[in-house]
């Protein structure tokens, strides 16, 4: 059983119907292969209505899947038994209004089957853990949305889960907050829990995501870690180069014109040149047409993609070069470099 | 199911924690405090009150002919009591009556009239035996009377003076009940006396009362007001932010819905046990009415709101918008309004007052009287029931009769209009008198009948040719000829409408009458007055009333037709009823809880009281009473069926099934046994040697008898619902005769389109039926109050149960589909 994966989609397809008849059609995933090892911090990246949460509607069985396969932790995805092993929190979570913080987790304890001894005792914990201790009796209107993601995540851990589902868990949270939510996940990780994070603060993604998948209308554009990413989507981009200069303005003009570039004038006199490079020979090139032209090389810097940019890029493809996991282990770089 | 017990639980502490729920509960606590302090005030006392005064005007012409020293000892007696102011304004109003203004300004108040009365009352020596000669052989008096006059107690002296009262105003005062009954608002009375006693306000008061605090109070305002706070209960919780965590769980999203969907019914479940609680209460503590049928009303009233919320929570559910929900509710409730409200206003008109009351056979022809009061004949051309005549009124009419006299060729008839609280009133108190002799005299015994109709009524399946080919013989002796041809039919329509005899104006019938019998070819008016027998002589109508001479009015010579042949100092009551006995020789009386036999006795042929007794109970029950050879039958509202023998002795005492009345008595002729009709359409036998009924077997199984005539031992006609009438014979089972009408254009719209729907439909109003069941544990309600013959309103207390409980299956089920097949 610990060979399985916690989560395995292949082939996995959705469409929504609508309109009168159920004539409408709209294709939302449209064969999707996804595999997170057991452990793993995963994070789920798309543009909107790229299909993100129809994915996690699928693996809770809020939706039926109209292809494809789907396994959470070795069992079918929706199953009630796999439900009882996820915790889950959802984008824009409500409580009903009569709620306090400790009932709403008598509640949502009680729906997971976890005995009433051990919601209490977990209750303390997870109050003290997700920072709401001293607020715990008051009724959950009263609550910012930060409190109330926070009593969310504590609901999702109240049952010790081996699969938490996490839609945007930052939202809405104070830096300070955010901060605590990533170190609530190493230190989930490091209890072996696997993580399937879906936000859309990019950074976060990186800093707290072991492999990441970018999901575009329904197709997944790419997997694997930041870096395998970034690899991935700089090969299929070409490399900027900028350079800053001095000498005479007409030789810059002619340096910028055979590269294709742009010039710029600095505040202090000299000229920032920003040429596009396919390959290292073109910019070695560069620096020998500076040199060449008589000109000063002050400084020279090639610029790499950020997982933004690799967002970005991927959203911008079109989707047949989409589309493939990507195995290749690639050694960590620093993202930018200065020459 | 530790989830789903989460689930409910959770939803009551939601409930709690509702503002609107305490508020609720605050607003009643405040008007179940306000009527805490309502209850009786009960005095024993016999003085005289408002309610105690029948009628006003002979009262006081009666009192102003004693002021004057003219008029019977008894009420000199008691005028010579009055106060002088008193009887000043009674001779005072006596005087000026003629002059309308003058009478209005001076007429004197009932209560007035009570309280000047009451002197009379009080007074220790009001009883003389030269004044009042037939006291001692009452039998309620003659224990007072025989107390010296000076060992009497003050209410030995009310009770003796207040039975005196009424000896000497039998019709004009209200039978003593010896105890006085308010309305007490904290241990003060409100208002006059009540005028009806404990009792009667047990059985029609409070259930009415209590239905209506209940269905206006609770099934309407506290179910509406629960359907506006619950409405965001469901919507809420399938709305995404807390529906996807929820499904994330591992548990049923149908028991989901559906434990939210009962845990939302908790908050009205509170406050309906919390307000029949305070009501059993209030009613048990303050009425001493322990009536548990309110408890077993909660989860009726919850079964109301369980409809609504239905489906207020699938429209929630499917547009996820509170206001949505209480929209469509509204919509739903204003539709089983108004098809409530069709379907009850037709059903009268179609399913009870077409119902045949009263069947009397004239030859070999019934004519019948049916609810609404028409007295009609058979029309064979167009298989209809065609008006007889013109009687007094429309719709609600109590016709006493027909009375066919055959040597005479004439059926005396008078209907009354109803008026609430079983009140009867007239335009004309003249008997009807419908004249069947032919203008010379003659009457027309072989060739004619009233129609053709009864020798052509349609045969029964069995022998349709022979009963065909008897038909000539069938022909009814002494009837007159048919009727003219302006008076023949000459459509449906007509046939319908038009009527088939002319009525004279007869003699004028005495006031208050119960009942109008055939006894032995006497026709006898039992009245609150005495028993009056018609005289015959008199009868024709050009007589009737006054002789003329020369065309000048002879008051003197005025006869009145109706003599009183009861014994002296006999009045019947207000809820008497009376039978002829079984050869004509007098009649069987039941009044105030006393079975009286009276017989013809004398050359005047007066009646003398022979047996008497008197069965317990509270005597103002009101009843029916047969009588044959050798037993007694009574029956009771909301009692057992009393079977006495020869002498009056009570033998059985028989419970009829689900506190359903006795609709007719009558005996079976050629044997002891007599004949009962129940309000619920049951005909049986009951053997007053042994006390029991048997079901009468009538043609087809599923008739619904509403009245019985017995041509003899074996035959029979009944009535059968809506408005057919057969001729049975009861000992093959066979039907010999059918008169069944063609059904008119509103019959087969309720029957064919109204009553389809409204039985598919749910029906929450409906349920109103069960509480009423409930609350009175019987499943028929009454029309009137003093009239047991008068067709009872069934309760369908099942049928909006099970329709009711499909409907909100089939919702939930619907709603149970909907949210497993939906992708949220």
């Amino acid at each position: 059983m610990s060979e399985t994966p916690a989560i395995q989609v292949t082939g996995l397809e959705k469409e929504y119907r609508d309109g009168v008849l159920f004539k409408k059609r709209f294709q939302a995933l449209r064969g999707i292969d996804l595999e997170v090892p057991r452990g793993e911090v995963f994070g789920l990246l798309g543009p909107n209505g790229a299909g993100k949460t129809t994915l996690i509607k699928i693996l809770l069985g809020i939706v039926r899947r109209t292809g494809g396969d789907a396994w959470l932790l070795g069992l079918p995805a929706g199953s009630k038994l796999a439900r009882r092993r996820i915790g889950y929190l959802p984008e824009n979570l409500t409580f009903p209004s009569h709620h306090t913080a400790l009932s709403a987790l008598r509640l949502y304890g009680r729906l997971s089957f976890v005995p009433e001894e051990t919601i209490r005792r977990r209750s303390d914990e997870l109050i003290e853990l997700v920072g709401l201790k001293g607020r715990e009796r008051e009724h959950v209107r009263r609550y910012s949305k930060g409190m109330r993601q926070r009593l969310g995540l504590a609901q999702a851990l109240l049952h010790d889960p081996e699969l938490l589902i996490m839609d945007e868990p930052t939202d809405g949270l104070d830096p300070l907050g955010r901060s605590q939510i990533r170190q609530l996940i190493h230190l989930l990780k490091d209890q072996g829990k696997t993580i399937f994070l879906n936000s859309h603060i990019l950074q976060e993604v990186e800093l707290v995501c072991d492999r990441v998948a970018i999901l575009v209308g329904g197709e997944v554009r790419g997997v694997g870690t930041p870096m395998e990413l970034m690899e991935q989507f700089h090969a299929k981009s070409r490399t900027r180069v900028r350079a800053e200069v001095s000498g005479d303005e007409a030789a810059v003009g002619r340096v910028a014109s055979q590269f294709d570039g742009a010039v710029g004038r600095l505040p202090d006199g000299r000229y920032e040149v920003k040429v596009t490079a396919e390959t290292q020979a073109d910019v070695d090139c560069l620096v020998d047409t500076i040199r060449q032209g008589g000109l000063s090389l002050h400084a020279l810097e090639r610029s790499r993609m950020t997982l933004e940019e690799v967002f970005l890029t991927a959203v911008a493809q079109p989707s047949d070069t989409s589309s493939s996991v990507v195995e290749a282990t690639v050694v960590a770089e620093p993202l930018e470099e200065t020459v | 199911m530790k989830p789903y017990l989460g689930i409910l639980i959770d939803s009551f502490w939601e409930a709690v924690g509702n503002k609107v729920l305490w508020a609720q509960l605050f607003g009643w606590t405040f008007i179940l405090a306000s009527l805490a302090p309502f209850g009786y005030v009960s005095e024993r006392s016999f003085e005289l009150s408002s309610v105690d005064i029948a009628n006003r005007d002979r009262l006081v012409e009666k009192l102003g002919k004693a002021i004057q020293g003219r008029g019977p000892e008894s009420i000199q007696r008691i005028a010579s009591f009055l106060e002088p102011e008193f009887a000043g304004r009674i001779l005072k109003y006596e005087k000026t009556k003629d002059d309308p203004d003058l009478a209005r300004r001076n007429r004197l108040r009932e209560s007035e009239l009570a309280k000047g009365l009451n002197a009379a009352v009080t007074a220790p020596d009001l009883y003389t035996p030269e004044a009042f000669p037939t006291a001692h052989r009452r039998q309620r008096l003659e224990p007072l009377i025989a107390i010296p006059a000076d060992k009497r107690s003050r209410a030995d002296v009310e009770e003796l003076n207040r039975q005196l009262l009424q000896l000497a105003f039998p019709t004009e005062l209200n039978r003593p009940r010896g105890e006085q009954l308010w309305i007490g608002y904290a241990g003060f009375k409100l208002g006059e006396p009540l005028p009806i006693t404990r009792r009667q306000i047990d059985q029609f008061v409070q259930p009415i009362v209590l239905q209506v605090i209940i269905k206006f109070g609770l099934a309407i305002l506290a179910v509406f007001i629960a359907i506006i706070v619950t409405s965001p209960m469901i919507p809420e919780t399938f709305r995404s932010g807390s529906l996807h965590l929820l499904l994330s769980k591992p548990i049923s999203r149908v028991w989901l819905f559906l434990t939210k969907f009962f845990g939302g019914t908790i908050f009205v479940l509170v406050t309906i046990t919390y307000v029949m609680l305070g009501l059993y209460a209030i009613a048990g503590l303050r009425f001493g009415i322990w009536n548990d049928g309110l408890l077993y009303c909660i989860p009726v009233l919850l079964f109301v709101f369980v409809i609504f919320y239905s489906i207020s929570a699938l429209v929630g559910m499917a547009w996820g918008n509170a206001i949505v929900s209480v929209v469509a509710c509204g919509l739903f409730w204003f539709t089983c309004l108004v098809l409530g409200i069709v379907h009850d206003s037709m059903q009268p008109h179609v399913e009870l007052l077409p119902r045949i009351a009263r069947i009397e056979p004239i030859g070999e022809q019934p004519v019948v009287v049916n609810e609404r009061g028409e007295f009609n004949v058979w029309n064979d051309e167009f298989q209809v029931w065609r008006p007889a005549a013109n009687l007094e009124g429309n719709g609600q009419v109590r016709t006493f009769g027909p009375i066919y006299l055959p040597d005479r060729q004439q059926i005396l008839v008078k209907s009354f209009i109803r008026v609430p609280f079983g009140g009867l009133v007239a335009r004309s108190r003249k008997l009807a008198v419908i004249d069947l002799r032919a203008e010379d005299g003659s009457t027309t015994a072989d060739e004619a009948s009233i129609t053709p109709v009864a020798e052509r009524a349609h045969r029964g399946p069995e022998e349709p040719q022979a009963q065909a080919d008897s038909a000539a013989e069938r022909a009814i002796p002494g009837l007159p000829e048919p009727p003219t041809d302006s008076h023949q039919p000459h459509s449906l329509e007509e046939a319908r409408e038009q009527p088939l005899w002319s009525v004279d104006l007869g003699p004028e019938l005495p006031q208050q009458m119960f009942d109008l019998l055939d006894v032995g070819g006497d026709v006898i008016a039992v009245c609150r007055g005495g028993i009056f027998r018609l005289n015959m002589e008199l009868l024709d109508a050009a007589q009737a009333t006054e002789q003329q001479l020369f065309g000048i009015r002879l008051p003197w010579v005025n006869k009145t037709a109706f003599e009183n042949i009861a014994p002296p100092d006999y009045f019947p009551s207000e809820n008497t009823s009376a039978a002829p006995l079984h050869d004509g020789s007098g009649i069987v009386v039941y009044s105030s809880g006393n079975i009286d036999i009276l017989r013809k006795s004398g050359p005047d042929s007066k009646l003398v009281l022979e047996k008497s007794t008197h069965l317990e109970g509270e005597g103002t029950e009101i009843a029916l009473v047969h009588s044959n050879r050798s037993y007694t039958v009574v029956a009771r509202k909301e009692m057992p069926i009393a079977v006495l023998d020869a002498d009056l002795n009570l033998m059985h005492e028989i419970e009829l099934e689900n506190g359903v009345d006795v609709k007719q008595l009558s005996y079976i002729p050629g044997g002891e046994e007599f004949a009962v009709v129940t309000h619920a359409g049951k005909l049986l036998r009951l053997d007053p040697r042994a006390g029991t009924l048997t079901p009468i077997p009538v043609g087809d199984r599923r008739f619904q008898v509403t009245c019985v005539r017995w041509l003899d031992a074996h035959r029979a006609y009944i009535g059968v619902r809506p408005d057919r009438v057969y001729q049975v014979d009861t000992a093959t089972n066979r039907i010999l005769a059918s008169y069944e009408p063609v059904p008119r254009l509103i019959d087969r719209i309720y029957r064919w389109g109204v009553s389809p729907i409204y039985a598919a439909m749910p029906k929450p109003a409906a349920l109103d039926n069960v509480m009423m069941w409930l609350l009175t544990d019987s499943n028929t309600v009454s029309l009137g109050i003093n009239d047991l013959q008068q067709a009872q309103q069934e309760l369908d207390v099942w049928e909006p149960l099970v329709s009711n409980t499909l409907f909100v299956a089939l919702i939930l089920g619907f709603s149970s589909w909907y949210v497993a097949r939906k992708e949220f």
